[in-house]
């Protein structure tokens, strides 16, 4: 272990020791109770949804009509649940109690009215849903944090009602026990990234306190017990399976089958990689078909044959589903091709349905990764070159401030940043922190820029002097307002040079006037997002389209599986409405990987 | 600040920690373990020995077997240390089993058990336990008669699944979380013999004292975690302000202040022979080491206040704590 190493875990260790007498300080909690529903609400369900199943199926036109009286309901849910967000904890939860003692003796009653009506609800709520977890999920909140904030606005209104609000201990540095435990979780992860620990020592750390507060009633067990599989991924740094990526650009419009739900299939892009080819797809929804969506499962593509491939070898290809949203007008999603094309593939003809023409797939065309151009800390990108991972790290953080400022910015009323703030005290606090104290002056200069608050622990880690914001930054600001972008799709097909051992790829973009959605598949470990917990970023992208605009990108929604993942950036601000290109480049631990690709708009959608 | 004073010849970690005894669920009937003098034993099961090397063929392991075995392997387990008590206030009590949510799968658990008996601090006098068993366990895999390859815990294999294959890291982390438990559901004085186990294996003389350079974060972190509690009561300073290192020259240790602060350096032993025995505070001193061990009495170091040097105490054990038993010199 090098005394540097030595020194990590030491800080980590201790930094333990003090969360372990901080939370023990605290007030004791109740009796932790076991993950998912309230008791209450558990045991009502039990008793409901069987009946409820039955009841939903034989009062369907009960539940549409319910539902399409639930519709402004749902159109405005997000801005009423926003000023309700204030007292949701207090009015819920006896809400809940009473909900479900209410329910257990009205069983038999209300499984006829309520069931099918929230039953319709929940799936009209449905995409809103989708669109409020892609929104929240590209502001990197976890759960937890989500949690936090909320309790933060709750105290924040409850102390207006008392005057109380300028309580100097309401504020998201209050941290319970699990919020504690995730934020030492994160800065564990973040000297991992920075190159400043060893990965299994800072997993031990972290394991060992959630069991230090689980075995002190502290936090409750299941969260002891997903300590450990929650680091698995930052130790077993596995990376993209070896083989050959292409990318084959498709952008044709298709029409579905009479039986479908959709009224035509917009197919963006092939990509093929050794372990599995996908398609990216949207497509709008069939009017006349718009009671498929309530059959279970939804016949996507008709009830009989979905869409099949043969190659010029005549091999056969069957096409699956795989992942999908959908709304009232529109779907989205990503096709399966099974098995994966091997090497040497010509071409694929694809059919949508049964007697549709074939869409004739180009892959020996295909676009190929170059893997020795384009990649390093010297290649173009938005941000300036960062000189090593804790700066860009740092820099990872502005960059989600600057996406939210640009893309939401009411968001920034509760983005906090007391976490960076944490990661920064601990690589300054063992000593890691001067090669990224100019991303400590950019995040602050931005932040000062953006008017968020800056938590004295990153104040205090400023450089002398202050530090101007990279050009890209500033454009992007800049032109943060316009709605001019073009409006259409593009199959925007490209696989990049492989990064810190993880392979992107393009697979379509559609713009909008305010910006644009790109969809990106990706292999590797360390594309898996964590989901459930704070987490650094450990990518950022940056696009510039050839009108000079730049382009800041987060997640807007994402998938994982088996150290895969399927992504949607959105970018923004919007493109330039005469861009005939675009350079993308994701920037990672060592350096950066971009690719460009043509904007050959292929007409609307919508 | 205080100079160190010349190394003493210290009595064995464990002189001053009283015999404990614990009933647990052992099958259909309810057994005894003893820990005395560094090593604990299955006291009725006489032929463990034997049925540590059966189960290892593949049959049963009796519950209190597979905790001697779960004490030996995790003696110089430095988690004990990050999870075990940090003072006799911390309390750590391990919730009922519910098998799932600790060990990521069901049919797991552990088995409740309690200290038996009564003597000081609540745990039984040696004298009332006659019966020895060839199984013992007095550190990592001492004694144990068998190879260090068999693992078992509460008699079923913890590493298989069902079907017998070896799982992944998830459920050796929860095995090793179910076993860490098992242990600690023993009770708090065995939770501080445990402690002083793994102290003792690390400290000078231990079977672990030789990497000790690897284990050094986590070993300052143990020390801290403890000796911080004990600076407080001793002295009502912030935690903050206490700083600790691992000392590993000879003599006794460091202490220095610096307006409110605190730098404290103590070797790894101190955790096993005076802070384990509930020795850290003794009549508004912080004691450093123990210099001579008779149960129930025994002489330490310990410093009266800020910058003073160490002095000479006689200390008994009265009801469950320590008392002065004469004036320093």
């Amino acid at each position: 272990m090098t005394s540097a190493q030595d020194r990590a875990e030491t800080y980590l260790r201790l930094r333990a020791e003090a969360e372990l007498r901080r939370v023990q300080a605290l007030p004791r909690p109740d009796p932790p109770a076991p993950p998912g529903l309230p008791e209450p609400l558990r045991d009502a369900a039990r008793v409901i949804l069987p009946f409820g199943r039955r009841a939903a199926a034989a009062l369907q036109p009960l539940a549409e009509s319910a539902g399409r009286a639930l519709q402004p309901l749902a159109e405005d849910a997000e801005e009423a649940l926003r000023p309700l967000a204030r007292n949701a904890l207090d009015a819920v939860a006896p809400f809940a109690q009473n909900v479900a003692r209410s329910l257990e003796p009205l069983t038999g009653q209300v499984i006829g009215t309520v069931l099918p009506a929230a039953e319709e609800a929940a799936r009209r709520l449905h995409p809103l849903a989708w669109q409020a977890a892609g929104r929240l999920q590209s502001l990197q909140w976890s759960g937890e944090r989500r949690l936090q904030l909320w309790r933060w606005q709750v105290r924040r209104a409850t102390g207006s009602f008392y005057g109380t609000s300028d309580d100097p201990g309401a504020g998201p540095g209050d941290l319970s026990a699990d919020e504690g435990l995730g934020r030492f979780r994160l800065v564990a992860r973040s000297l991992i990234e920075a190159g400043a620990i060893d990965a299994g020592a800072a997993e031990s750390a972290v394991e060992d306190l959630a069991i230090a507060l689980a075995a002190r009633s502290r936090i409750g067990a299941h969260m002891a017990a997903m300590s450990g599989l929650a680091d698995e991924p930052m130790r077993v740094s596995a990376g993209p399976p070896h083989g050959t990526y292409l990318a084959v650009p498709v952008g044709t419009l298709i029409p579905a089958s009479p039986e479908s739900g959709l009224a035509n299939v917009r197919v963006y892009a092939l990509v093929i990689g050794p372990d599995r080819a996908i398609l990216t797809a949207s497509g709008r929804m069939a009017a006349e078909n718009l009671r498929s969506m309530h059959l279970d499962p939804w016949p996507l593509f008709g009830q009989g044959h979905g869409p099949t491939a043969v190659d010029d070898r005549g091999n056969s290809y069957q096409i699956h589903q795989d992942t999908g949203w959908n709304d009232e007008e529109s779907w989205g999603g990503i096709l399966r091709l099974v098995p994966v094309p091997p090497a040497g593939t010509g071409w694929l003809d694809l059919t949508i349905s049964p007697g549709s023409a074939p869409v004739r797939l180009d892959v020996a065309g295909a676009s190929r990764p170059d893997d020795a151009a384009q990649s390093g800390p010297d290649a173009a990108s938005g941000a300036d070159a960062a000189s090593g991972p804790a700066e860009r790290m740092i820099d990872a953080a502005a960059t989600e401030l600057l996406h939210l400022a640009v893309g939401n910015g009411h968001a920034l009323r509760w983005h906090d940043l007391s976490g960076i703030a944490d990661v920064v005290a601990a690589l300054e606090a063992i000593g890691a922190l001067e090669p990224a104290r100019a991303a400590v002056g950019r995040l602050i200069t931005l932040a000062g820029r953006l008017g968020v608050d800056v938590p004295p622990a990153l104040a205090a880690a400023a450089p002398p002097v202050p530090v101007e914001l990279p050009d890209a930054w500033n454009d992007v600001m800049a032109n943060s307002q316009l709605r001019d972008g073009p409006r259409g799709v593009t199959p925007a097909a490209a696989v990049l040079p492989e990064l810190d051992s993880a392979r992107f790829a393009l697979a379509g973009l559609r713009s909008d006037e305010g910006g644009a959605d790109l969809h990106v598949m990706a292999w590797g470990s360390r594309v898996v997002p964590h989901y459930l917990e704070d987490s650094i970023q450990a990518w950022s992208w940056w696009a510039r389209d050839d009108r000079g605009r730049w382009h800041v990108a987060e997640e807007n929604s994402s998938s994982a599986s088996d150290g895969h993942a399927e992504l949607t950036l959105r970018l923004i601000p919007a493109l330039h409405p005469e861009a005939t290109s675009l350079e993308v480049a994701v920037i990672g631990r060592s350096g950066q990987a971009s690719a460009t690709v043509p904007l050959d708009w292929r007409g609307r959608d919508d | 600040m205080t100079e160190p004073l010349p190394g003493t010849a210290n009595p064995p970690w464990w002189a001053l920690l009283p015999s404990a005894e614990a009933r647990v669920s052992c099958g259909e009937e309810t057994h005894a373990l003893r820990w005395d003098q560094g090593a604990l034993t299955a006291l009725d099961h006489p032929d463990a020995e034997e049925e540590l090397v059966l189960a290892a063929l593949g049959g049963d392991r009796p519950a209190c077997v597979g905790l001697i075995e779960s004490w030996g392997r995790r003696g110089d387990d430095l988690q004990v240390l990050a999870v075990g008590p940090r003072s006799a206030a911390d309390e750590v009590s391990i919730p009922a089993a519910d098998g799932p949510a600790w060990s990521g799968g069901p049919g797991r658990g552990w088995l409740a058990s309690a200290p038996a008996g009564a003597g000081p601090f609540g745990w039984p006098r040696a004298s009332l336990l006659a019966r020895r068993t060839r199984v013992r366990s007095r550190g990592p895999m001492a004694s144990m008669g068998m190879s260090a390859g068999a693992r078992a815990v509460f008699g079923r294999p913890m590493l298989r699944a069902r079907g017998g294959r070896i799982r992944g890291g998830a459920d050796r982390a929860a095995g090793r979380r179910e076993e860490l438990f098992s242990l600690l559901a023993l009770g708090p004085e065995f939770q501080m013999r445990l402690s002083a186990t793994v102290a003792g294996a690390w400290g000078d003389g231990g079977s672990r004292a030789g990497e000790r350079d690897r284990a050094r974060p986590a070993l300052t972190a143990a020390l801290a975690g403890r000796l911080v509690p004990a600076a407080r009561a001793w002295l009502g300073i912030d935690p903050a302000r206490v700083h600790v290192s691992l000392y590993e020259d000879a003599g006794w240790g460091r202490l220095a202040f610096s307006g409110d602060r605190l730098d404290a350096a103590l070797p790894v032993g101190w955790l096993a022979s005076v802070w384990a025995p509930g020795l850290a505070v003794i009549a508004g001193h912080l004691v450093v080491a123990v210099t001579e061990a008779a149960w129930p009495g025994a002489t330490v170091l310990a410093v009266p206040g800020p910058g003073a040097d160490p002095v000479v105490l006689k200390v008994r054990a009265v009801d469950g704590g320590w008392i002065r038993a004469e004036g320093a010199r």
